[in-house]
């Protein structure tokens, strides 16, 4: 292997690391903007294939969530469309605020993921069937309803009131990390 | 760091889908003018994503555990799993709601429950001929490699360590060789045809052949029902339970590609384009599922 295939290794290898590092975070970025899971798999590679073509120009001083952040920013606010609304349905201006707060907390964001597995498995049976419904199901919220024949607003509280448990457990245990 | 209950409220219902043209208007210029709503709205999408991650990974893992408990351990009736079927079990959700139809976890837990006495004497037996019919099938299947059924050259020049070959030993790295394409046949039925210069070698993982593409690429061919297989490259592995689909790993370009078009194309890449049925490729523990019709190009 001569030496300049060899530097393309390192690179390769070196990117390759970084993107695995931030994909839950810029899948969530992307994620929470764009509605679609096929719309967000396509603009997740999209954005994947500009960071390796623009991997020469990234200034490693800075984050790179931040840097690949900003860069699907860009390619979020090009698929904005005002009347449409879909597939990105928040304007620029709220996705900049979005990306900034991204941004500023992504320092303990690994750790929370962490966490949130140890809080998932003390929850209950029942709240875990629940979040089943919603996420492994990708169920809407209605759908839910019908499901577990309730009312819209009911699925909705039960699912807001475990969040917001899970939310505290996250919190809890990083404290009890010594992390936050 | 406490945000408004409203403020809270509109961003757990845009993230559930539920908010209306009013509350997304509402919540987008909240995100624009506080910067504590966007924080929030940052942390739950987060604990979103997360949730979604860690309850696809569950739902692979509960496929696989149900298709191994699937002969002898029909699913308890809903909501009787693990014993906490009672209607006081979730404080956070109504009695009425307590019983989605299907429980996803069920399986997980089935290790736990402790079999009783009569059911030993009965899992002796099964245990015992088990073994008989796992002794005579090993058997069988030494008795049919001893005969040499191994994939099997149909066409074309396929060589091992310069050797012409008409059978493909096990794990050999064979190359295609003149102009024309090779076809192979593995046992079952299931054929590729692979392009001229294509390396490779053909292995078994347990009852599924292992295909290492080094490089060049060709069309693979499996019948629904027919044993299938799992192509390794170094760009990920691409599995089908039934298809028609192309593969080619470049990891160079023609010599008469000129120079500048060479440094703007990224190799190696994996170009995938699915003929019929679906494939699906998974590259550093994403799967992608490609349906006919469809190409992509992974990196």
């Amino acid at each position: 292997m001569t030496t300049a295939q060899e530097l393309r290794m390192d690179r390769q290898e070196e990117y390759l690391k970084l993107l695995f590092g931030c994909e839950l975070e810029i899948r969530a970025f992307i994620g929470s903007i764009v509605r679609g899971s096929h719309d967000c798999d396509d603009l997740f590679q999209e954005v994947a294939l500009t960071l390796w073509k623009e991997f020469s120009r990234y200034d490693r001083s800075r984050s790179f969530g931040a840097w690949a952040r900003g860069i699907a920013s860009v390619k979020l606010m090009q698929r904005w469309d005002k009347t449409k609304r879909q597939p990105v349905v928040l304007s620029p201006e709220a996705i900049q605020a979005i990306s900034s707060a991204f941004d500023r907390s992504e320092a303990l964001a690994s750790r929370k993921a962490e966490a949130l597995e140890h809080c998932l498995d003390q929850l209950p049976e029942k709240s875990r069937q629940l979040l089943s419904l919603r996420y492994e199901r990708s169920l809407k919220i209605e759908q839910i309803a019908h499901e577990v024949q309730s009312t819209l607003e009911a699925v909705y509280q039960s699912l807001s009131r475990l969040r917001l448990k899970l939310h505290e457990c996250v919190d809890r245990r990083l404290s009890a990390w010594g992390a936050s | 760091m406490s945000i408004p209950e409203r403020s809270q409220e509109l961003i757990q219902k845009y993230l559930d889908l539920a908010a209306s043209e009013t509350e997304l208007a509402e919540l987008e210029q909240l995100l624009i003018a506080d910067a504590e709503v966007a924080q929030a709205f940052a942390e739950a999408a987060r604990l979103h994503a997360s949730l979604d991650g860690y309850f696809r990974k569950q739902y692979k893992i509960d496929q696989v555990a149900s298709l191994l408990d699937a002969p002898d351990a029909p699913a308890p009736p809903a909501g009787q799993a693990n014993g906490t079927a009672g209607p006081q079990a979730h404080a956070d959700v109504p009695a009425e709601q307590q019983s989605p139809r299907r429980s996803t976890f069920t399986p997980r837990y089935k290790g736990l429950t402790r079999p009783r006495p009569g059911a030993i004497v009965r899992n002796w037996k099964s245990v015992a001929a088990a073994a008989l019919v796992l002794v005579m099938g090993i058997s069988v299947w030494v008795a049919k490699n001893a005969g040499g059924n191994g994939p099997r050259l149909v066409a074309g020049r396929v060589t091992v360590a310069g050797r012409d070959v008409n059978r493909i030993p096990d794990n050999a790295s064979f190359e295609v060789v003149g102009r024309e394409p090779a076809v192979i046949e593995l046992p079952g039925g299931a054929r590729i045809e692979f392009a001229a210069a294509t390396r490779c070698a053909i292995g078994r993982d347990k009852d599924l052949f292992v295909l290492k593409l080094e490089s060049g690429g060709g069309d693979f061919h499996v019948e629904p029902g027919q044993p299938s297989f799992r192509v390794e490259t170094r760009l990920g592995e691409v599995t089908t339970s039934g298809g028609r689909f192309s593969l080619d790993l470049i990891t160079k370009l023609p010599d008469q590609v000129s120079p500048t078009a060479t440094e703007s194309i990224q190799l190696p890449r994996l170009v995938v384009i699915v003929a019929l049925g679906s494939a699906t490729v998974r590259q550093a523990g994403i799967s992608t599922t490609l349906s006919a019709g469809e190409e992509r190009v992974f990196l």
